[in-house]
């Protein structure tokens, strides 16, 4: 597969602060790139690098192979984005909307009623074509918005941010239409903050902190880099302080956790962990309620990582 | 508790760019330009003014001359003639450097470039001129023994009139621009009542269903927010003033204690007013609501010559009861009555109208905040 | 042509107000029109004064003497002659002078003990008083002259002495107007001369808002990183506020033939429109600049009404330029709307008072100020921009 976009060593600076600091990345064709880090990391920034909406001090940037500038107008009809704020005009009504950004990409006149069509079924806005964004609904709004960013059938879509301030519902549907489009041939870049979503549909990941890439890969790759494997966490009461420390004591744990009659044991890897931890309770005739096994999630990954990364900074 | 109320209806106000805008600085701005426009135009349309003239003799006239010398005399002479062959005379004329020509020849004629009051003095100077000329030469012709005691009474000096004027007060009427932007201001008073009146209704904003909800009886909350903002209004109408009296030197009258009672009670009204507005079911939004209080706020203005001086000395002669009606019109006479009239009769009646007015729209805005229950939030 | 087809989009969301404007504007000068229609300035004209006359005397000298002045002047009948009244009418110019000819005036007159009887109220010491106090003076005292020459004035003698002032009084001198100055264009200048403000008032609230939503930063950012040319959208954009302000413009050019009829199409009707065309540029260039200044509507308002006023007022179009203070007028010449209504008086009167470089003079200042204006504003998008 071939690269759609690649990044090499790019330096953003606004004044004294550094928002990009030699940043490097690839996006390969037909995948979800998930861009993750905290606000203020640098996400908006590097994409608005990648679109050329802000010029950058050092590094190149590649988009399809070619280098992207202002006026690579063949590169940009290729490219949706949908920003993290609403950006749409009050005044024209949603069909209007969709058609005005549209056609800010395609001429044939035919072709983009067919194409505004399509992105309204899409997002679910049939009901309220002729609405002004005013009369819209937060949900509704960042529909729309993404309507407005991918009515022209882009190769390539950037989403920033785009659930912010979005009840779960809509949340879930606007995360399914990213995917379908994924799977409809269009390769995504897709920057948030919360580790689920990226989680849920990014297929591979970069972790941002401060302007610097301090992970990369795959899900799995990216949970392989920590420590910890595996949390157990079980319900029990009349746990004694020397059960916990004999229970530290077993093989692969890393961190013992007793709280609210709740004990939750955290693994770096080995295997039949759990089996291990229940029949040290039944032995010590400990009686225990639910029991449950969690793999690490990417929250873990980027608490670690970025965790570790800020103490040897400091 | 007052104070507290007071302090925050302040500070919230001189943070709302739009309410100090339209409540101060509008008005400020607007009686400058009026100021710096209307500075000079009586003096140029009404006050006399020495008319500066062309003469062309083509024959000697010695008894026009004569008069001639004695109208460009004394302290504020009628004209300035100046003698000058007919070329220069017309381009004279052409640049305005001159009113008018006159042509010394068998007779006296006038050039004027056109018609106006300036043409008018001129040509009645020149009239007069023939006038007596046909006069003394038909006396001479029926009666010559007459003649020098004819001369006498066309020359003597007797005025046949004596002019009385009513008032020292400021007979400027430029002033009802002045009184106007007044009018307009304490009006303007009612964008300061509607948004108030969203801050207490539970069907309007988030912070009106909390007072909504709060163990405060609607007479006090609504009277409450009346008196606040009325002292920060009222506060702005003395500013408005202090700059049109001290700053551009506006003459307002001098009879302070009846002109800042004038101005509370015309602040009050529009306070009310807006709170009224503010309070009715309909229109819903705040948006709607400011254009209702602008476009009454403004129409009342006009009527009462914001915009067209006259246009209330018209309503005054043929539908009088609109100026008792219109608390612009009643706002704008109360300022001519002090300035011109030594008693207070007509301001006394103005100033009743205006309270009654104010108290019957306070009372309907009480009722309505009370009555409402919302059927939807 | 989508930006295009956006700008109008938004524009018609805005008809309404714009139609308010022109609407109220032409009703204004359809009846400025008719007012005027009635004056010809070649006809020289006494200036009629508004008085009003109380002859108590009510004897035939006191009646020549009213005869007199109402030929002239026109008549007003007060409701009632309360000092109040009186007082409230002189001030509002309903009238100029109000005459009280007392009881016993003639025979005063004849006994020549008649000095200072007239009782006249007024505004002293305006033109309006003077006019009409020396006509009185005028007539008493040529009457007096054809009095004096006769002993034991009789009633007969009386009606020949008026019959001889009368006589006398209606010679008037033979009275030019030098100023050739065609009425319909005249018109067309008083008719465009409120264009100056309206101008204003028209493009910043209705051209400004629609270039404040093209400019809002998040819309902005997703044009600039679409297909679209740079070159393309601004050139789009151009035409479009170009194309608005040729709408308003003919809209007045209409207005024009409609009320002064085809001298429009004529040189100096022409050189009317350049002007016009002018001052809409420089409207539409401060519809610019505000829209990169501020980017709130309400913020926008207060621009377009201190902008508007402002200019109209100082710069002679409520007032006119002549009636300006000097001060005023010195720093008029730092305001466009100064230049635009110097222009079209130079256009009027242009061949006779002023010259042809003259009119260019200052239609040329008028451009110098648009392209000013447009640099400015320029400046501060690139400035914002940047940032």
């Amino acid at each position: 597969m071939s690269n759609v976009i690649e990044i090499n060593n790019l330096v953003k600076r606004y004044k004294e602060l550094v928002a990009l600091d030699h940043l490097s990345l690839e996006v390969k064709e037909g995948e979800i790139f998930g861009l993750l880090g905290p606000n203020g990391s640098g996400k908006t920034t590097t994409i608005n690098c990648i679109l050329s909406l802000l010029t950058y001090d050092k590094g190149s940037i590649k988009v399809f192979g070619k280098e992207m500038t202002p006026s690579s107008y063949d590169i940009k009809k290729q490219i949706g984005v949908v920003m993290q704020n609403v950006a749409v005009f009050n005044e024209l009504t949603v069909y209007e909307n969709i058609d005005y950004f549209c056609g800010l990409y395609i001429t044939d006149k035919e072709l983009r009623k067919k194409y505004v069509e399509e992105a309204i079924e899409f997002t679910g806005l049939s009901d309220f074509k002729k609405f002004r964004p005013g009369k819209l609904s937060g949900g509704l709004l960042r529909r729309l918005n993404i309507a407005c960013g991918i009515a022209h059938k882009p190769k390539l879509i950037f989403f920033d941010e785009p659930t912010v301030a979005v009840d779960p519902q809509s949340r879930n549907k606007i995360l399914e239409g990213i995917s379908k489009l994924n799977k409809d041939g269009a390769t995504i870049i897709y920057t948030s903050h919360y580790m689920e979503e990226v989680e849920q549909i990014c297929s591979r990941i970069t972790i941002m902190d401060k302007g610097r890439s301090i992970a990369n890969g795959s899900k799995d790759e990216l949970k392989k880099m920590i420590t910890v494997t595996e949390h157990i966490s079980i319900e029990t009461c009349n746990l004694l302080d020397e059960h916990i420390k004999e229970l530290s004591g077993l093989v692969h744990v890393y961190e013992v956790n007793y709280n609210d009659n709740l004990l939750t044991i955290s693994f770096s890897g080995g295997k039949h962990n759990i089996v291990r931890v229940l029949n040290y309770l039944q032995e010590k005739n400990i009686s225990f309620g639910r029991v449950y096994s969690e793999l690490p999630t990417l929250n873990d990954v980027f608490l670690e990582i970025t965790g570790t990364q800020l103490r040897d900074s400091l | 508790m007052l104070f507290h109320n007071i302090k925050y209806t302040f500070l919230n106000m001189i943070r709302t760019k739009e309410v100090i805008f339209w409540s101060l600085v509008f008005p400020l701005a607007l009686a400058t330009f009026m100021y710096l426009a209307f500075g000079k135009i009586n003096e140029v349309t009404e006050n006399l003014e020495t008319i500066d003239v062309a003469v062309v003799e083509s024959v000697q006239n010695e008894m026009f001359d004569k008069i001639l010398v004695e109208v460009s005399n004394g302290e504020s002479p009628l004209l300035n003639p100046m003698k000058m062959n007919i070329q220069d005379a017309v381009s004279t004329l052409d640049s305005k450097e001159v009113d008018g020509i006159i042509h010394v020849d068998d007779t006296i004629s006038l050039s004027v470039r056109e018609n106006g009051l300036n043409a008018t003095i001129l040509s009645s100077f020149v009239d007069r001129y023939l006038q007596n000329e046909a006069t003394l030469t038909q006396i001479a012709k029926n009666n010559p023994l007459a003649l020098n005691s004819a001369i006498e009474a066309l020359s003597d000096d007797t005025s046949y009139f004596k002019e009385e004027k009513l008032t020292d007060g400021n007979t400027d009427n430029l002033s009802n621009y002045f009184y106007a932007v007044f009018a307009m201001s304490c009006l303007f008073a009612s964008f300061t009542g509607i948004s108030s009146m969203f801050s207490i209704q539970g069907n309007l904003s988030p912070l009106g269903q909390r007072r909504c909800v709060a163990p405060t009886k609607k007479l006090h909350v609504v009277l409450t927010l009346f008196l606040t903002n009325e002292i920060v209004q009222f506060a702005i109408e003395l500013i408005t003033f202090a700059y049109m009296s001290l700053v551009l030197g506006i003459d307002l009258s001098n009879k302070y204690p009846a002109l800042f009672l004038l101005l509370f009670v015309a602040s009050s009204f529009g306070l009310t007013m807006g709170m009224f507005i503010g309070s009715l079911k309909k229109p819903v939004t705040e948006g709607a609501k400011m254009g209702i209080g602008v476009a009454i706020s403004m129409a009342l203005s006009v009527m009462a010559d914001l915009c067209v001086s006259g246009l209330m000395n018209t309503i005054e002669h043929t539908v009088p009861i609109i100026n008792r009606l219109n608390p612009a019109a009643l706002i704008s006479d109360s300022f001519y009555a002090l300035n011109t009239y030594s008693d207070y009769s007509r301001y006394t009646s103005n100033m009743v109208n205006l309270s009654a007015m104010t108290l019957i729209l306070f009372t309907l805005t009480i009722l309505t905040v009370r009555r409402n229950r919302y059927a939807s939030i | 042509m989508q930006v295009f087809k956006l700008y109008f989009k938004i524009l018609k969301t805005m008809l309404g107000q714009v139609l308010m404007y022109i609407g109220i504007f032409t009703g204004i000068s359809v009846l400025l029109f008719n007012q005027q229609k009635n004056n010809d300035p070649f006809d020289y004209k006494e200036a009629s004064l508004k008085i009003s006359i109380v002859d108590n005397d009510n004897s035939a000298a006191s009646q020549a003497l009213n005869k007199n002045l109402t030929a002239s002047n026109e008549l007003i009948e007060l409701p009632d002659y309360e000092s109040d009244t009186i007082q409230d009418e002189l001030y509002n110019r309903n009238v100029s002078n109000v005459i009280i000819i007392p009881n016993g005036f003639s025979d005063a007159l004849i006994k020549n003990e008649a000095g200072d009887m007239i009782t006249v109220y007024n505004l002293p010491g305006t033109m309006m008083a003077s006019i009409v106090t020396n006509n009185i003076n005028n007539y008493i005292k040529t009457l007096r002259a054809n009095l004096v020459s006769r002993q034991n004035v009789s009633e007969a003698d009386m009606k020949e002495c008026i019959s001889l002032t009368d006589t006398a009084l209606a010679k008037k001198a033979d009275v030019e107007i030098t100023s050739h100055i065609d009425t319909k264009l005249s018109l067309i200048r008083d008719l465009y001369r409120y264009l100056a403000y309206l101008f204003i008032a028209l493009a910043v609230s209705s051209v400004s808002p629609i270039l404040v939503s093209l400019y809002k930063k998040d819309v902005n950012v997703r044009q600039n990183c679409s297909a679209i040319k740079q070159s393309s959208y601004n050139m789009q954009l151009f035409l479009s506020i170009l194309l608005t302000g040729v709408g308003f413009c003919s809209v007045f050019v209409v207005l024009a033939l409609v009320l002064a009829g085809p001298v429009i199409f004529s040189l100096k009707g022409l050189l009317y429109i350049l002007n016009m065309v002018i001052f809409m540029t420089i409207s539409l260039a401060i519809a610019f600049l505000v829209a990169n200044i501020t980017s709130t509507i309400n913020v926008l308002s207060m621009f377009a009404n201190i902008i508007g006023l402002g200019c109209s007022f100082l710069g002679g179009v409520f007032v006119p330029i002549e009636m300006l203070s000097d001060g005023v007028i010195k720093a008029a010449h730092f305001l466009p709307s100064y230049w635009y209504i110097a222009g079209n008086n130079s256009i009027l009167t242009m061949g006779t008072q002023t010259s042809v470089t003259d009119t260019f003079a200052k239609l040329g200042i008028e451009a110098l100020f648009a392209l000013a204006i447009i640099l400015v504003a320029l400046t501060i998008q690139k400035i914002k921009r940047t940032a």
